[in-house]
């Protein structure tokens, strides 16, 4: 989108009605003021009690001293499109490299050296490289699976759900909230306006939150005595839906949802000012979104976020450098700030792309779908440096693709078993060796 | 007097074709289509007259006209013609078409190139498939955003010919690498001049033999639409996506047997293929009312026709209302368009589900002094229970939430019957429509 269109829609976005919240902490009594239909939704859910418990979980503020396993967060950014892996992490001491890529490699002067490794940063990457430098990022090199494929709905949908060779509709994240039994419909959240499949469970559906004044039941201010009458009836109506079809149960599940989180949410939120600047960007907007909700003390584990665009097929080197610079500036700023509210041990954040990308530069100065490639651990609990063996850019596949070293259910497992401290084989459906890039 | 419901077979009937095929009715609508017949109402849905919709002229929000050379205002045009259409069917599926072969403005950074895709789908609509897919192939806003601008004899890019056999035409299984090689070859030579315009270019084009999908041939553009429309994959594939888009989410191979034949009998005819899923027996099972859930859009679509029927949109910020739902017109996600597709469940979680509740909101609180004077009469504490009731009715009729659940009739009915004083009766006479449009029924399909 031009800057002439962002201003647009940021002058339309203003232009909407907002109405000011009734007052800060309202919301809390009203949903506090509901328990009496909250109590009868959640009996008829069946298997929804944890939901009962939501307003008094949410509410325990969690301590940012010592961090134990319980109080880690693990935050998820999804690079979505296929990411040029070589293009990220640049083998810039290898001629084949230079050979495949005519117009799209970086310049060996550019490039952002990687102490004892023969590769080096894209230097749109600074941020994270400063991190990196600083021991707070592990970048896990040639991450891929067997039998790779490159569509990017059934390699994005391999990589969400753990099982390459079966179609799952649950993620592994949603396994993790399945078998941690969620106390909280904040265990996970979703920054965005959907749900990835990564998040979806067999019996758990986390928010997302586009924007903190849209997560909020809204009645009309200027009645304000009206407002538990209102949300009454409304939790009155959710509460006695039918059980058949199963979207009457969706809705009624992600509302008793609604009026605990919304709560919660609200409360969260006072009193957060960023400790550092973040880049005005749709990343570093929602990591900041990320840090106010850690910092108020919600009881989520797992954020998510997604950052698109990467699907460059054609003139990778107009777009492809801001897009690396807004990731690298994004999680710099993030942790940054963290680290200024005392909370950066309580974070790791991970990167994700369904694929990289060919090898060979394309005609039209792109590279179209690859396979391995390598993603970011991030923060101060990482053991930084590198892992997995960098893919060769000689010995291709029968594609011109590159080949995997490590299985990025490997990644999966350390971050649920070491951070998480759950027990991967029972999300993931199988055992994978776990790699040392934590210290904690 | 009692609460209204729909006991009557034709109506609940008539209401659930009206919610799935032409962004809900009200009581009168469902009336009057029980009254004319399922049958004919299927056909006055389907046959429409293509180029009726363009006597609408665009909304001006506050005397202004729209710019379109911006998305808000071409998010806002479309906004309003499904609020306006008298073919609701032909938006609806011009919508699907949106979903089906998402493009996205994030990428083609050209507004009116949009919007000439929107023509394109609006003018399709229930038109030829194979037609459709030639102007598809050839439509600048879809050559910029799978790249086939980029794509040249030398150097074919493979990106337009892979989604347009998994996503827009056969699913994934259905074709091999080479296939995909093959048909990038087959779509070279289009460009896109200065102004927008689509050129062929046929130095560009490499018109060299290729094996396709196991035909072997100079194959060019059309050529290669006609065989993947030759493959027995397709019509079960587009079938199946239409399927759960109108009936619901899980067909399986025999259910959707019937559509698949009808479709390719008909020769790729959108109508015949609409026509036979709308009239089916599965379409009809009542065990399908409300199992759809409704995309943003036509759930902005419906308050709006419901409400204020004929007029032209007024609100700038409605695109942006649709978006906070989960559903940034012209920018899907993704080529695969919305997760789940355009009836899924993934549109419902606790943070979208809120901002419907909060458009409820707004739209109940910016109705008119005037249009709830005669409700404000009737939830007065001195009336009796039954004008309460009569209340409910006329404005569950009017927004087309005909057959409410007993729980909601019951919840709705409590809170309307509850003012004690003056100023509760005006809080209660737009609370009501709010907690009708925040209703489980009014976000299902």
């Amino acid at each position: 989108m031009s800057c002439e269109e962002c201003k647009e829609l940021e002058a339309l976005k203003k232009a909407l009605p907002r109405r000011a919240f009734l007052k800060k902490g309202g919301i809390a009594l009203a949903a506090l003021g509901t328990l009496g239909p909250l109590a009868v939704i959640a009996a008829r859910s069946g298997g929804m009690a944890r939901l009962l418990d939501a307003p008094t979980a949410a509410a325990a503020t969690i301590s940012a001293a010592a961090p134990g396993a319980a109080d880690r967060v693990l935050v998820i950014v999804q690079l979505a499109g296929g990411n040029d892996g070589l293009n990220t992490v640049v083998p810039y001491q290898q001629g084949a490299y230079y050979d495949m890529r005519p117009t799209i490699a970086i310049a060996q002067k550019d490039v952002l050296p990687l102490a004892g490794a023969g590769a080096g940063l894209n230097p749109a990457l600074a941020g994270l490289h400063q991190l990196y430098q600083q021991n707070q990022v592990a970048i896990v090199q040639g991450v891929g699976y067997s039998n790779p494929n490159l569509s990017h709905f059934r390699s994005m949908q391999i990589w969400e759900t753990a099982q390459p060779t079966s179609n799952s509709y649950t993620g592994w994240l949603g396994r993790y909230l399945d078998g941690v039994q969620a106390k909280s419909p904040l265990e996970a959240v979703a920054i965005g306006s959907s749900v990835p499949l990564a998040m979806q469970g067999s019996t758990v559906a986390p928010p997302a939150i586009e924007a903190l004044s849209a997560f909020d039941l809204r009645t009309d201010p200027r009645f304000p005595d009206d407002r538990t009458s209102l949300l009454n009836a409304l939790a009155a109506m959710y509460g006695g839906a039918p059980a058949d079809p199963a979207t009457f149960a969706l809705v009624r599940g992600a509302t008793v949802d609604a009026y605990a989180s919304a709560a919660a949410v609200q409360k969260a939120a006072t009193g957060y000012k960023p400790s550092s600047p973040y880049p005005a960007t749709q990343l570093g907007k929602q990591l900041e979104l990320v840090a106010q909700l850690v910092a108020g003390g919600l009881p989520t584990r797992i954020y998510y976020t997604v950052l698109g665009g990467f699907d460059d097929h054609a003139n990778e080197h107009t777009g492809y450098a801001h897009l690396l610079q807004q990731l690298g500036d994004a999680v710099a700023a993030f942790f940054t700030d963290l680290k200024g509210h005392g909370l950066d041990q309580r974070v790791t954040l991970m990167t994700w792309s369904e694929f990289g990308r060919r090898a060979k530069e394309n005609a039209s100065g792109g590279t179209d779908h690859g396979t391995a490639a390598p993603l970011f651990v991030v923060g101060p609990s990482v053991k930084g440096g590198l892992y997995g063996e960098a893919p060769s850019v000689t010995n291709l596949d029968s594609d011109g693709n590159l080949k995997f070293d490590v299985d990025f259910r490997q990644v999966y497992a350390t971050l649920l078993q070491e951070w998480l401290a759950a027990d991967p084989a029972g999300v993931l459906g199988g055992t994978f060796s776990t790699l040392p890039l934590l210290q904690i | 007097m009692e609460v209204r419901t729909l006991a009557d077979v034709t109506e609940a009937m008539a209401a659930h074709l009206l919610r799935r095929a032409a962004f809900g009715g009200t009581a009168g609508d469902v009336a009057a289509g029980a009254a004319a017949g399922i049958e004919g109402t299927i056909d006055g849905l389907l046959n429409y007259e293509p180029a009726a919709v363009e006597q609408l002229q665009p909304p001006a929000p506050k005397g202004q006209p729209l710019d379109m050379t911006k998305l808000p205002s071409v998010q806002l045009w479309w906004l309003d013609r499904m609020v306006r259409t008298p073919s609701p069917l032909q938006e609806l599926m011009t919508l699907f078409w949106h979903n089906h072969f998402a493009t996205g403005n994030s990428k083609v950074n050209n507004p009116p190139l949009m919007q000439r895709q929107n023509q394109l789908f609006r003018s399709n609509a229930l038109g030829n498939f194979q037609t459709m897919l030639q102007q598809v192939t050839r439509d600048p806003a879809m050559l910029i955003w799978l790249d086939g601008t980029t794509s040249h004899k030398r150097a074919p890019n493979e990106n337009y010919g892979r989604e347009l056999m998994e996503l827009f035409s056969l699913g994934v299984g259905n074709f091999t690498e080479d296939d995909v090689h093959a048909a990038a070859r087959a779509f070279t030579g289009f460009h896109t001049d200065k102004s927008g315009n689509v050129v062929y270019n046929k130095n560009d084009h490499d018109d060299t033999v290729k094996t396709f999908l196991g035909q072997t041939g100079p194959w060019g553009p059309d050529d290669a639409i006609r065989i993947i429309l030759s493959q027995p994959a397709h019509p079960t594939f587009l079938a199946g996506k239409l399927w759960r888009f109108f009936i619901g989410p899980n067909p399986s191979p025999a259910q959707l047997a019937p559509h698949a034949q009808a479709y390719q009998a008909s020769g790729f005819d959108l109508k015949a293929l609409v026509g036979s899923i709308l009239r089916s027996p599965d379409f009809a099972d009542p065990n399908n009312r409300y199992a759809l859930v409704r995309s943003p859009a036509e759930l902005v679509a419906a308050t709006l026709r419901r409400l204020n029927p004929g007029q032209p949109v007024a609100q700038p910020g409605l695109p942006y209302a649709v978006d906070l739902m989960g559903m940034e017109l012209f920018n899907p996600p993704n080529v695969g368009g919305w997760p789940g597709g355009l009836a899924s469940p993934n549109w419902i979680n606790p943070g979208t589900l809120m901002t419907r509740f909060n458009f409820a909101e707004q739209v109940a609180h910016a109705l008119p002094a005037a249009a709830i004077g005669q409700t404000a009469a009737g939830l007065d504490p001195t009336q009796s229970k039954t004008q309460t009731i009569s209340v409910v009715n006329a404005w569950s009729g009017r927004l087309g939430v005909t057959d409410l659940t007993d729980a909601s009739l019951s919840a709705i009915t409590a809170y309307a019957a509850s003012a004690t004083s003056a100023k509760s009766v005006q809080a209660k006479s737009r609370g009501l429509v709010q907690l009708l449009l925040a209703s489980p029924e009014f976000q299902l399909k």
